[in-house]
C-alpha cells in the first residue's frame, strides 16, 4: 500500500465513522474537528492493527490538535520501521 | 498498610480483603492499561490503589475501578476486570445498538457529534414525548438531561452536553422506576432503586430550606453513601425547568425534582430490594449481560415501567453498563436490607468458575452482611 492509498483508506474510515461523505473531509481536519474521542481512538487502532498487522498505539489519535496528515505520516514511519507480527 | 489513603470505596474493599486475610497493600501509583498490544493510562491518576491477591492473581482496586495484571507482561501493564467488554460498554450507543441487535429493550434515540449541531438540534421534533440528552462516554449522571418537554431546554442541554463531550445522545426520555442491578457474572448480586431527589411543601417551607431539612437527616445518619444534596447549577436548572425556583414555598404535598438522574452523586437515595422487583428481571439482566463477550462485574442501570410485571417488550429501557460501578450504596443504604458486594466481588475472584446452580450462587455472591 501506498501512503496515498493509506490516506484515501483513512479518510474513507473517519468518513463511515462520522457519517458524512469522504469528499466533505480533509487531511488537514484536526481530530478535535472530527470530533474523535478515545473509543473512536481505540476502534481506529485496532482496525489498523488488524490490517496491517503492526501494533499500533491508540494514543496517536488521542491528541486532538493533530491533524490527520500529521497522525498519518506518524504512522508511515511506524510501519516503515515495524516488524510484522 | 495505610488504609486511610485510600478512598471509600476502597477502604470498603480492603476491609474485605483483609477479612479474607488475603495479601494486600496500598500503592501510589499511575497504572497502565494494556490495549490490544499497546499500554495506555488506566485512568484515576495521582491515587492511592488497594492492590491484593486473589487465587493466584493480582488485581488493583480504586473508585469502583478493578483491574488485573497480566501474567506474564513485562511492562507491568493491568487489564480491566470486563477486558474486551470495556471498549463497547464505554460506548453509550453502540452498547445500545449491541442490546437492540441481541432483543432488549432500549430508550430509542440517536447520537450526534458536535460537529453537526444543526442535526442534533433538530432531533427534539422527531420525538412525541420526553427527550433525554446526554454525553455518549459521560459517567455518574454527569451531563445527563433527562425529562426535557420544552425546545429552549432542549437546546441549553446541547449546548452544555457540547461543551464537555465530542457525542452527544438525543434519546426518548422513559418513565418508570430507576434501577441499578449490579451484575457479578454471571448473576445479579444485588439491586439498587435510586430513588430521584425531590423536596415536598409544607406551605411554608422554601425550596432551599426543604433541600436543608433534607441534608440534616442526611448529617444525622451519616452515611458515606448519602452526601448532603449541593444546591448547585444543576439542581437550579433542573428546578427551572419544572418552573420552579429555590426561593419557591411548595403547597403542602407539592413535590419538586432536584435532578433527574437516579445516581447517588446527585443527591439519590438508595433503596435495595429483592423479591419487590418480578424475578424476570434478574435473568432478563443477566442475559443482557452475557451477550457482551468477557463482561465480568458492571452496574446495569435500567427503567421499569411496573417491576411487579414479568418483563416484557415494551416495560422496561435498558439505559447503560457502568464499567466502574459504585459499591458504596449496597453497604449502606438509605433503606433496605445491606449486601456485602465487595465479599461478592472476591468470592467472584477467589473462583472464577462459580458454580451453575442459581441458589448456590445466591448464597456464594448475595451474603448478607
Amino acid at each position: 500500500m501506498t501512503f496515498d492509498e493509506l490516506s484515501e483508506w483513512l479518510l474513507v474510515y473517519v468518513a463511515v465513522m462520522i457519517g458524512q461523505p469522504s469528499e466533505t473531509l480533509s487531511l488537514d481536519m484536526t481530530l478535535r474537528d472530527l470530533d474523535m474521542d478515545s473509543v473512536d481512538s481505540v476502534n481506529l487502532a485496532l482496525e489498523l492493527e488488524k490490517k496491517f498487522e503492526v501494533p499500533v498505539d491508540p494514543e496517536l489519535f488521542l491528541n486532538g490538535d493533530k491533524s490527520l496528515n500529521n497522525v498519518l505520516v506518524t504512522f508511515w514511519e511506524q510501519l516503515a520501521k515495524a516488524p510484522k507480527r | 498498610m495505610n488504609v486511610d489513603q485510600l478512598e471509600p470505596m476502597g477502604r470498603l474493599m480492603a476491609d474485605a480483603v483483609l477479612a479474607r486475610e488475603l495479601p494486600a497493600s496500598v500503592e501510589m501509583f499511575e497504572p497502565v492499561e494494556r490495549v490490544s498490544v499497546h499500554t495506555s493510562k488506566l485512568g484515576l491518576p495521582n491515587r492511592a490503589w488497594l492492590r491484593f491477591e486473589a487465587a493466584g492473581k493480582t488485581y488493583i482496586f480504586s473508585s469502583g475501578l478493578l483491574a488485573e495484571q497480566i501474567e506474564g507482561d513485562s511492562s507491568n501493564a493491568w487489564r480491566h476486570i470486563n477486558g474486551d467488554a470495556f471498549s463497547l460498554m464505554s460506548d453509550k450507543h453502540a452498547l445500545k445498538n449491541h442490546l437492540l441487535s441481541h432483543g432488549f429493550s432500549v430508550p430509542n434515540g440517536h447520537m450526534y457529534r458536535r460537529r453537526n449541531m444543526a442535526q442534533a438540534l433538530a432531533a427534539f421534533e422527531a420525538f412525541d414525548g420526553p427527550v433525554c440528552v446526554k454525553p455518549n462516554s459521560g459517567s455518574e449522571g454527569i451531563g445527563v438531561f433527562p425529562g426535557i418537554t420544552e425546545r429552549s431546554w432542549f437546546e441549553i442541554a446541547i449546548e452544555k452536553v457540547a461543551e464537555l463531550y465530542p457525542k452527544i445522545v438525543v434519546e426518548e426520555s422513559v418513565s418508570g422506576t430507576h434501577f441499578r442491578f449490579f451484575y457479578i457474572a454471571p448473576h445479579i448480586a444485588a439491586i439498587r432503586m435510586g430513588v430521584v431527589p425531590s423536596v415536598e411543601g409544607d406551605g411554608r417551607q422554601t425550596i432551599t430550606d426543604l433541600i436543608a431539612q433534607k441534608n440534616r437527616e442526611r448529617a444525622r445518619r451519616r452515611l458515606v453513601s448519602h452526601l448532603p444534596i449541593e444546591t448547585n447549577r444543576n439542581v437550579e436548572d433542573y428546578l427551572a425547568m419544572q418552573g420552579y425556583r429555590l426561593t419557591d414555598v411548595l403547597a403542602p404535598g407539592e413535590k419538586a425534582l432536584l435532578s433527574g438522574v437516579s445516581n447517588g452523586g446527585a443527591g439519590a437515595e438508595t433503596i435495595l430490594v429483592d423479591d419487590e422487583v418480578h424475578p424476570s428481571y434478574r435473568r432478563l439482566v443477566e442475559k443482557a449481560c452475557q451477550s457482551v463477550p468477557g463482561l465480568n462485574i458492571c452496574g446495569v442501570d435500567i427503567v421499569i415501567a411496573d417491576e411487579k410485571k414479568p418483563a416484557g417488550k415494551n416495560n422496561y429501557w435498558i439505559l447503560e453498563f457502568n464499567n466502574n460501578p459504585t459499591i458504596l450504596g449496597y453497604h449502606y443504604p438509605w433503606e433496605g436490607r445491606v449486601i456485602d458486594i465487595c465479599g461478592c466481588i472476591l468470592n467472584f475472584l477467589m473462583d472464577r468458575a462459580p458454580s451453575t446452580d442459581p441458589q448456590g450462587m445466591k448464597k456464594t455472591y448475595g451474603a448478607d452482611l
